[in-house]
């Protein structure tokens, strides 16, 4: 591969671990290769955004009324996110591994029932493929965990009901947020990437789901019934959307 | 089975109406013809909703119709009725009437992806509009992942000549 070609695989997540070790190596000697970098990723963020700009033109309200009129089905979200807020880069949570034995993310200025949501995507970005490298939990112990959480916000939670294709269910946990519980489902995928699916019990009234990006995480949210969700992880949008399409139908 | 697979293709039309259209944009290269392009697949959709299998990628699904619409039907009559190609730098660029100031750019970008090739334009569209990885992008177009990258290589490099 030219340096050009390395370096556009490399913007776009698509180098194998040794091949990007080396050209992250080279990068932290090669101001110009850097440069070089720095112009791919712009440009790539450019043609992000004009694709936003573009999905922004879709005369969707023309498009719907030309659709055969049928049963009354529920307001339906626009399914769109935005590499152009992607955040610039990682942003350290400050909950630090020392907290961890309490696990509540608690928020002490201007609480809202957003910020249950943005307190779960801080915390996601400490995790690494290597958080959740262990095996997945036997069926019985998984059944316990599920049970557990489930029971804190009031569903019932089985390793069948949260099970789900091409992901790897590897443990559920109780967080605390505002003093309501949220359970924190993790999964990871065929790359070991984690995806997290939250409830928390939260009184909400009813959302429809709402596909968003934040600090690079695709996410998914929704509320029914009193109980908030949100489908979190590195993915692209739309299978995190046919997540949420999957758990919002079961719960 | 089957009223579950028409309610969630109905309803799914409607959430990815936006994609949809971007997508046949990019791919026609025209917006006249992406309505047409979106309308057929969306009838065809709910003709075939009994093919969709609840609880899997339906975005996906619904490209994939869209593809076959404009590959096997939309493209070849539009050269039979000597319309042709639109004019690439009218096609793909934002309405000027509501062109704002930083939209002036992404119209710029958006000119440039309308005069690439069609093979290159719609690698680029999957990558980095629909965000597809290129192994999914390569099953997506029936093409080797060699050269997808090759295409996105060739229109990362026509694009960058902008500035």
């Amino acid at each position: 591969m030219t340096d050009d070609e390395e370096l556009i695989a490399l913007i776009d997540n698509e180098l194998e671990p040794e091949a990007r070790a080396r050209l992250t190596a080279r990068l932290a000697e090669d101001e110009a290769l850097r440069a070089r970098f720095e112009a791919l990723r712009q440009s790539r963020d450019r043609l992000a955004s004009a694709f936003d700009a573009l999905l922004d033109e879709a005369p969707v309200e023309r498009l719907a009324a030309a659709l055969p009129k049928t049963a009354p089905a529920p307001p339906a979200p626009r399914a769109r996110f935005r590499w152009a807020e992607l955040a610039a880069g990682f942003v350290v949570g400050v909950l630090v591994a020392g907290a961890l034995a309490w696990f509540t993310l608690g928020r002490v200025e201007g609480e809202s029932e957003e910020d249950w949501r943005a307190a779960v995507i801080e915390y996601a970005n400490l995790y690494t493929p290597d958080t959740f490298a262990f095996p997945s939990p036997d069926e019985a112990l998984a059944a316990r965990q599920l049970q557990a959480v489930g029971g804190k916000v009031g569903l019932d939670l089985t390793p069948q009901s949260v099970a789900t294709q091409g992901l790897a269910y590897k443990s559920a946990i109780n967080f605390a947020f505002a003093d309501k519980p949220l359970a924190e489902i993790a999964y990871t995928d065929e790359k070991g990437a984690p995806v997290l699916f939250c409830i928390t019990a939260d009184g909400a009234g009813d959302a429809a789901p709402r596909p968003d990006k934040r600090d690079g995480f695709s996410t998914v949210s929704w509320s029914r019934g009193g109980r908030s969700y949100m489908v979190v992880g590195r993915q692209p949008e739309d299978r995190v959307v046919a997540l949420a399409q999957t758990f919002a139908a079961r719960f | 089975m089957s009223e579950e697979s028409r309610r969630e293709v109905r309803a799914g039309l409607e959430a990815h109406l936006a994609r949809l259209w971007r997508y046949a944009v990019v791919l026609a290269a025209s917006r006249d013809t992406a309505d047409d392009l979106v309308q057929a697949t969306c009838l065809r959709a709910l003709e075939r909703a009994d093919q969709y299998q609840p609880g899997t990628r339906l975005d996906r699904w619904l490209f994939s119709i869209l593809r076959s619409i404009w590959f096997n039907e939309l493209r070849a009559r539009r050269v039979r009725e000597g319309s042709g190609l639109v004019a690439a730098d009218e096609a793909l660029s934002i309405d000027g009437a509501r062109t704002i100031e930083t939209n002036v750019l992404a119209s710029e970008v958006l000119t440039a992806v309308g005069r690439l090739p069609e093979a290159q334009r719609e690698a680029v569209l999957l990558v980095y509009a629909e965000g597809y990885s290129y192994a999914e992008a390569a099953e997506t177009l029936g093409a080797p992942i060699g050269t997808v990258m090759s295409r996105l290589h060739a229109a990362r490099t026509a694009l960058a000549k902008l500035r």
